[in-house]
This record gives C-alpha cells, sequence and structure tokens, in this order.
C-alpha cells in the first residue's frame, strides 16, 4: 500500500501533539510557577528500497534510494526559564529569582521540587505549601509570629511580641540539567537519572539564584510564541492532509485502471 | 505485449516515489535541520534521442520509468529561537559531527541536542556530539541555564564566583566542497565517503562561512508552496501515465475483439 498514507499519517500526528501541547501551555499562561512544556521531534528509520550501488537498466544508482517513514516525538520536556514575578502582599508568598528550585516532602517520603512558591504555616509553626506538604530548607516559624521577613539570601526572621528573632536560611535544590527532571503534576518535578543529582545550598550562592519575599513567579508562556506555533502547526496539519488526499486520489486512479 | 504500456506504468510508480518523496518533506516539517529531498529522474526523451542518433546502440529507452538519484538540496532554513540552552543552528555552511556506537560518524543540522544521564552532549537519538575534544561532556557541577556559546562554536559556562568563563569544548563543524558527497542515511543524518577532502571549519582563525546560534534551531527547508507545486504535477503526471494505460488497456481489448474473429 502507498508509504505516502503512513508517512503523511505520521506527520499529522506530530501536529497534533504539537498543538496539544500549545493549548496546554495557552490554558496555564496564568499558571503560577508554571514551566512551558516543550515537544521535539526526531526523525524514524530510513526504509531501504534499493541498496546505494544497485543497478538498474540504465546502470548503478549511486546513492540508492531511501524513504523515509516519517517523524516520532523525541521529548516532551519543560522549558526552564525565569517567569516574571507578580507582587503580593502574604509574608510566605517567595519567589526565585535565577536558578534553584524549593524541595518539598511527598507524603511517600520522596522529596519534589518546585518553583512555585505560595507558601503557608501549620499550626506547628512548619511551612507547608498550598496542598499541605511540608517545605524541607525551612526554617521553623513561631506560631505566634505577626510578621515574617525574608531577605534576598534567604534568612527568615520573624517578628513577634516585639523582638525580631532570626530563624534560620531557607536552603534550595539545583540540578545540573532541569530539563531532564519528571514532571509530577501541580508545579512539582522529581529527581530522574537525566537531570543529575540534587545539590543543595543557600540562596545568593554561587550557583543559587536570590529569594524575592512578597513575590510570585508567574509562568513562562509567552502568549505571542504560543499563537505563532499554533499557526504553524495547524498550517502543517493541512498541509500533511493534503499529502493524503493525493495518496487516496492517486490509489483510486490505480484503482480505476480497470 | 507493448513497451509503451510498461512506459506508462513506470511513469505511474515513479510519481507514486516522488509523492513519497514529498509526503517526507512535509512530514518533516517539525524536524529541526531537516533538508528536502527530490527525485531527479532521468528524461525520457534525452535517452530515446541518444539513441537515434547513436544507431549502433540502442539505450534502454526508459523502460519502467528511470529513477534516478535522489537528491537533497542543502539550503539553508529559517532560524527558529526556542530558548532552550542546548538547541544549536549553524548559520552558513558546515554540519554538527556526531558519533554512533559503533564509533562511525555521522552529519547533522539538526542541532537540538540533550544531556545524557553521564553529562555526554547527545542528539534526540542517542549519538555523541563531537568537539574538538571528542565527545562533548558536561561536568554536573555546571548549570546549563549558565551556558553561553560564542559565533564559532565554542562552548563555556559563566562561572558567578569568579566572573571567568569556563570553556567546555568547541563543537566540531565539517564541511565539504561539494555537499552531493554527503549520503542521507536518515532524515537529518548524512555520512561522508571518506577522502572527501572535508575539513572542520570551526578550527580557521576567523571562521567566516558559518556562525552558531544558540538556544536557536535551524528549521526544516522544505517550503509548503515548492512541496504543493510538486504535489500537485506529479499527480497530473500520474493522471496522464494512468490516461494512457487506459488507452492501452482499450486497444488490446479492440484489437482482440476485432482480429480474434
Amino acid at each position: 500500500m502507498s508509504r505516502t498514507l503512513w508517512i503523511a499519517a505520521s506527520g499529522m500526528e506530530a501536529q497534533q501533539m504539537k498543538t496539544d501541547n500549545i493549548a496546554n501551555n495557552i490554558a496555564n499562561v496564568n499558571t503560577q510557577g508554571y514551566k512551558k512544556g516543550m515537544i521535539r521531534f526526531k526523525d524514524m528509520l530510513y526504509q531501504k528500497v534499493s541498496s546505494p550501488g544497485a543497478g538498474t537498466a540504465n546502470g548503478a544508482i549511486p546513492a540508492g534510494i531511501q524513504l523515509g517513514t516519517g517523524v516520532q516525538v523525541a521529548s516532551a520536556s519543560k522549558l526552564f526559564t525565569q517567569g516574571s514575578l507578580e507582587s503580593s502582599s502574604a509574608d510566605l508568598d517567595v519567589a526565585i529569582e535565577g536558578n534553584g528550585f524549593f524541595q518539598v516532602s511527598l507524603p511517600s517520603g520522596k522529596t519534589a521540587y518546585t518553583r512555585a512558591g505560595s507558601f503557608h504555616m501549620d499550626q506547628a509553626g512548619q511551612v507547608v505549601t498550598g496542598e499541605g506538604f511540608p517545605v524541607l530548607g525551612f526554617p521553623t516559624l513561631d506560631t505566634n509570629s505577626t510578621s515574617i521577613s525574608i531577605s534576598q539570601d534567604g534568612t527568615v526572621s520573624s517578628f513577634s511580641g516585639g523582638t525580631t528573632s532570626e530563624k534560620g536560611r531557607i536552603t534550595l535544590a539545583r540540578f545540573a540539567n532541569p530539563e531532564g527532571l519528571s514532571y509530577l503534576g501541580g508545579n512539582l518535578y522529581e529527581e530522574s537519572a537525566v537531570s543529575g543529582s540534587a545539590q543543595t545550598g543557600n540562596p545568593s550562592t554561587s550557583d543559587f539564584g536570590n529569594i524575592a519575599q512578597h513575590k510570585l513567579e508567574g509562568s513562562n508562556v509567552d502568549i505571542v510564541k504560543e499563537m505563532v506555533d499554533m499557526i504553524a502547526a495547524q498550517r502543517a496539519y493541512e498541509l500533511n492532509s493534503k499529502s493524503i488526499k493525493t495518496a487516496d486520489d492517486m490509489l483510486r486512479m490505480v484503482a480505476g485502471l480497470k | 505485449m507493448s513497451i509503451g504500456l510498461y512506459s506508462a506504468s513506470g511513469g505511474m510508480a515513479l510519481e507514486m516515489k516522488r509523492q513519497e518523496s514529498i509526503a517526507t518533506n512535509i512530514a518533516s516539517s517539525s524536524l529541526p535541520g531537516y533538508k528536502r529531498e527530490f527525485i531527479q529522474s532521468s528524461e525520457f526523451t534525452d535517452a530515446m534521442y541518444e539513441s537515434m542518433n547513436d544507431k549502433s546502440e540502442v539505450k534502454g529507452i526508459g523502460i519502467g520509468g528511470t529513477i534516478g538519484e535522489k537528491k537533497v538540496d542543502f539550503s539553508q532554513g529559517a532560524l527558529k529561537q526556542t530558548g532552550r540552552p542546548l538547541d544549536f543552528a549553524i548559520n552558513g555552511k558546515g554540519f554538527f559531527e556526531v558519533q554512533k556506537d559503533d564509533n562511525s560518524k555521522m552529519y547533522t543540522k539538526n542541532g537540538s541536542f540533550m544531556l545524557a544521564a553521564n553529562g555526554d552532549l547527545i542528539t534526540s537519538e542517542g549519538y555523541k556530539v563531537l568537539g574538538d575534544n571528542g565527545v562533548i561532556s558536561f561536568n554536573p557541577n555546571y548549570s546549563l541555564s549558565d551556558l553561553t556559546v560564542s559565533n564559532d562554536g565554542t562552548l563555556m559556562i559563566e562561572d558567578k564566583t569568579g566572573n571567568t568563563m569556563n570553556s567546555i569544548d568547541k563543537l566540531s563543524i565539517i564541511n565539504v566542497e561539494n555537499t552531493d558527497s554527503f549520503k542521507r542515511v536518515s532524515g537529518s543524518y548524512f555520512t561522508l565517503p571518506p577522502a572527501q577532502g572535508a575539513r572542520n571549519l570551526a578550527q580557521d582563525a576567523n571562521p567566516e562561512e558559518f556562525s552558531i546560534l544558540n538556544r536557536t534551531i535551524e528549521t526544516s527547508n522544505a517550503a509548503p508552496i515548492k512541496e504543493m507545486v510538486s504535489m500537485i504535477a506529479s499527480m497530473r503526471e500520474f493522471e496522464m501515465s494512468q490516461k494512457v494505460l487506459k488507452m492501452f488497456d482499450t486497444r488490446f481489448r479492440l484489437e482482440q475483439q476485432k482480429l480474434t474473429r
């Protein structure tokens, strides 16, 4: 059967996946801490129709005929560029300017990592995420503190009953290849073989960014880019469908020979 | 049976192959660095005139529709910024050099690389990217977001403490004078037969023939207009051959009816 059909079908599937990814990015353009998804493609194996050097009536074909069979998804990963910072009034709303992730302890015992810094204090003074997961690397706070101040280098001070006391310093984690982190959902990432092991340290030191209090990191989705990509994907999808239609017409002609 | 019947069917077969080539070009539009392919068939009329003028030898008159060489169009594709630290594009001549597991070398314009678990710079298919010092490898202590790349392909990591640039390696950019020497082995990858005069352009003192862009990829050079026009032309060729075939069929039927009585 005509290979054109399968080649074009793989092309359409690829554009479909692209469009799905774009739609997800657009849907999350206002999600705090969201990192835009990227889909990358690689080509599929070539099928040999005739080997290089094979002969025909006119002599040998030097290059042979090798026809491709389309494209497939190479990776679907996140792009970790800095999102813009949005102001907030809550004391425990923090953002990282630069490298680094907050460390979160999951109920399963594993450590997850996130850029979303919208934290709260529980009854024991421990800092937790919106879902209630304890944030590691954050000093425990006084439950009766009226205000908390966090400096750029992550030093946490709490003000209660007229006195300010330093509670400790935030610890962040960083990875050699953040793109390799596996996404767990809910802005949480997990270490994987490809991301490299988590290296912890304090903000404002050599490889880590600064802490910005009263700020939340917005999504890094650039809506203009997404719209342009969506237009390109749509037209590529259409072109691939024309390939299918042409193959179909040709096959119909072949069938109509007799 | 008439030779013309086989000529026409050969023409149809050729056009179907051409459609596959066009479909591959269209399907691969998302592949970074993809170079479009086209099938160049030898001319039927040329072969015919040759054998008419040179009566000593009757050249094969396109029996079965000559399928000539498959050619690759190496024109530059448009550059697209992605923001991804490991996306590279070559603006100008030259190819990235990559190595397979059996140590054979291949060449590609697809600069959308990844990091392997051991820090090696690899392509999406797993081939290792080569530089001046062999396989390019990143120290896990570095942060990829600090990667900067100069025009000649030197990879450097900015060191925040000492304000110095730690040079990692320099990308190998290989080129030959006659790009037709490159043989395609898969969508983005080519091999070079030995002794083609391959040169590493990156080792020139002042490389002028290319520049490396970071956080950018080279998109496919298959222009939709060209592919659509080729598709239409091929389709009509196909239709015409089909009409010729039908004519032969009618003729044989009539001959059979009228002459066998």
